[in-house]
């Protein structure tokens, strides 16, 4: 009962997937992100929004532990960060999958690393993904679409307790992306892992989130407010634009936003 | 479209070679400096009539090999380690550069002084030429390696033998094989001005023997032989390198 991956005492007895506290990242005099206090519950699907460039991208190498903070400090379920953290799985936003594998190969890269043989469960997650076929081609030969399904399922295989996603879907159009979208919100309803999500797209991020944090125009970013989003699960996100709900809550949002949009525009 | 260039190549060998002939025999051209093709032909025919020049060619490629393979597995492994260690690099790139600005044919006596005339000189010389242009596109491959996949990877719970196995080394072959192509030639010289400055066989020996005689068709036969070794060993090459890199796609 207390191991419950969705049950309330959970989220009270195990520590925070990501504590920032104070955290600040600079490069070269540049302040990038300053300030920035956050704390991403176990369980929780938090997405981050912000203007283009404000400091979302460095936000997540922070809690990847690419990078380190020159102020502050940036804690994973409990320990202090030092170096790559182990419980991270991480959806680029370029394209990260590995040009000279098949898609197969590609999603079982984590298995075949652990020295595993991933390739019954890699043709499963084809199926599962719509991708029965395509298993043998080379990334370059797959559309946009193909490619991000690839590597959302090469991600999602290692069962890590935190998945960081890096504006996984603003390249594709608006019907691939809403059925992926979908599909996301599927997996994450299975076990409910812990997700750190980024997107410059409010109604992306009040569609998929549990929580909202909005951040500044950069420099020296940091979060201006958070919003816990309570549309009740699981959600039709085609529909879910036109429930009077989302569209309150977008409008609360948006006033912070704005200012922000508009700043690092005129900047 | 492939065989229209077949045949446009074909008739461009065609019309030189013939250009030639034809121009020699017409006396455009002077036959005692600049031979013919037909004599060409006739003599490369006599030389393999006898298993000599088998030996020659055999020697030729011995070296030629030898240098490629121990150079160019000497500028993979150095151009791995550096590229993955900035610090050394730091430390060694005055000493490469200055080493590779050095015109490598002055070494050629020196070798041949220290290894004497067999094949070891040779083998020597080819490999200075050959291991910097393979250590300097390996190194170039490696550090040129997108830094995402390489983040991917360690996240994923990659090692770094097998970052190196799954990552680095099929994103520098591409750089790697453009410096092997290149190298097989320059091993091909390596022996060849070894073997022309002092040695007891090989295709320079008898290129060198040709000329000492004023043998315009013995030299030009021992250039043929020597193209058409190098052409061979670059196609092997090539297939194997197609092989290797056929997830890049072509456009
Ligand atoms: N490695 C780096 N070196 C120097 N400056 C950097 C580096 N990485 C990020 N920055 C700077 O930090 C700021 C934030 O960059 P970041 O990539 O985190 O923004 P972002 O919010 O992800 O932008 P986008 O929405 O366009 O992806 C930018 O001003 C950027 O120029
Ligand atoms: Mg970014």
């Amino acid at each position: 009962m207390y191991r419950s991956q969705k049950g309330r005492y959970n989220k009270m007895l195990t520590p925070a997937a990501l504590q920032f506290r104070q955290t600040g990242r600079a490069f070269g005099p540049r302040l990038a992100v300053d300030a920035l206090n956050l704390t991403v519950a176990a369980g929780e699907f938090v997405a981050l929004v912000g203007p283009s460039g404000c400091g979302k991208t460095t936000i997540l190498n922070l809690a990847a532990g690419l990078i380190e903070p020159t102020k502050g400090e940036v804690e994973s379920f409990g320990a202090p960060l030092k170096g790559l953290n182990p419980k991270v799985s991480y959806l680029f936003q370029q394209d990260a999958l590995l040009p000279w594998k098949t898609l197969e190969e590609n999603i079982a890269l984590s298995a075949t690393l652990s020295g595993r043989d991933g390739r019954d469960e890699a043709r499963e997650w084809l199926e599962r993904l719509g991708l029965e076929g395509f298993g043998d081609y080379f990334p370059a030969a797959a559309s946009g679409g193909m490619k991000k399904r690839v590597a959302l399922a090469q991600q999602w295989i290692p069962r890590r307790p935190l998945l960081l996603m890096d504006e996984p879907f603003s390249a594709l159009d608006i019907h691939t992306r809403q059925r992926m979208e979908t599909e996301l919100l599927q997996l994450w309803d299975e076990d409910r892992r812990t997700v750190l999500f980024v997107t410059h797209d409010l109604e992306e991020a009040i569609a998929l989130a549990g929580v909202v944090c909005v951040l500044s125009a950069g420099p020296a970013s940091t979060i201006i407010n958070s919003y816990r989003i309570d549309l009740p699960r699981p959600r039709a996100i085609a529909d879910l634009r036109l429930d009077p709900r989302f569209q309150d809550l977008y409008r609360n949002i948006w006033n912070d936003l704005r200012p922000e949009v508009l700043r690092s525009h005129a900047g | 479209m492939r065989a229209k260039v077949a045949a446009s190549r074909l008739g461009l060998a065609a019309v030189l070679l013939i250009g030639w002939e034809a121009g020699a025999r017409a006396g455009v051209i002077d036959p005692f400096f600049f031979s013919r093709p037909a004599l060409i032909a006739a003599r490369l025919t006599e030389w393999f009539s006898t298993a000599q020049i088998w030996r020659h060619v055999g020697l030729t490629l011995l070296e030629a090999l030898l240098a490629f393979v121990i150079g160019s597995a000497a500028g993979i492994v150095l151009g791995f380690w550096l590229g993955r260690w900035p610090l050394g690099a730091a430390v060694a790139e005055p000493f490469l550069q200055t080493a590779n600005a050095l015109p490598r044919v002055v070494l050629a006596p020196l070798f041949i002084f220290w290894f004497g005339l067999g094949i070891w000189s040779k083998v020597a010389f080819g490999m200075t030429l050959v291991f910097f242009l393979v250590f300097f596109n390996t190194y170039r491959g490696v550090r040129s390696v997108d830094r995402v996949l390489i983040d991917n990877a360690r996240l994923l719970g990659a090692s770094e033998s097998q970052l190196l196995r799954h990552v680095l080394m099929p994103s520098a072959l591409g750089w790697i094989f453009s410096g092997l192509e290149a190298s097989i030639g320059l091993a091909m010289v390596g022996a060849v001005v070894g073997e022309y400055l002092g040695a007891t066989g090989g295709l320079g020996y008898v290129i060198a023997q040709a000329e000492g005689l004023l043998d315009t068709t013995g030299m030009l036969a021992g250039m043929t032989l020597l193209a058409a070794v190098v052409l061979a060993i670059a196609a092997v090459v090539g297939r194997v390198e197609r092989h290797l890199l056929r997830w890049q796609q072509p456009r």
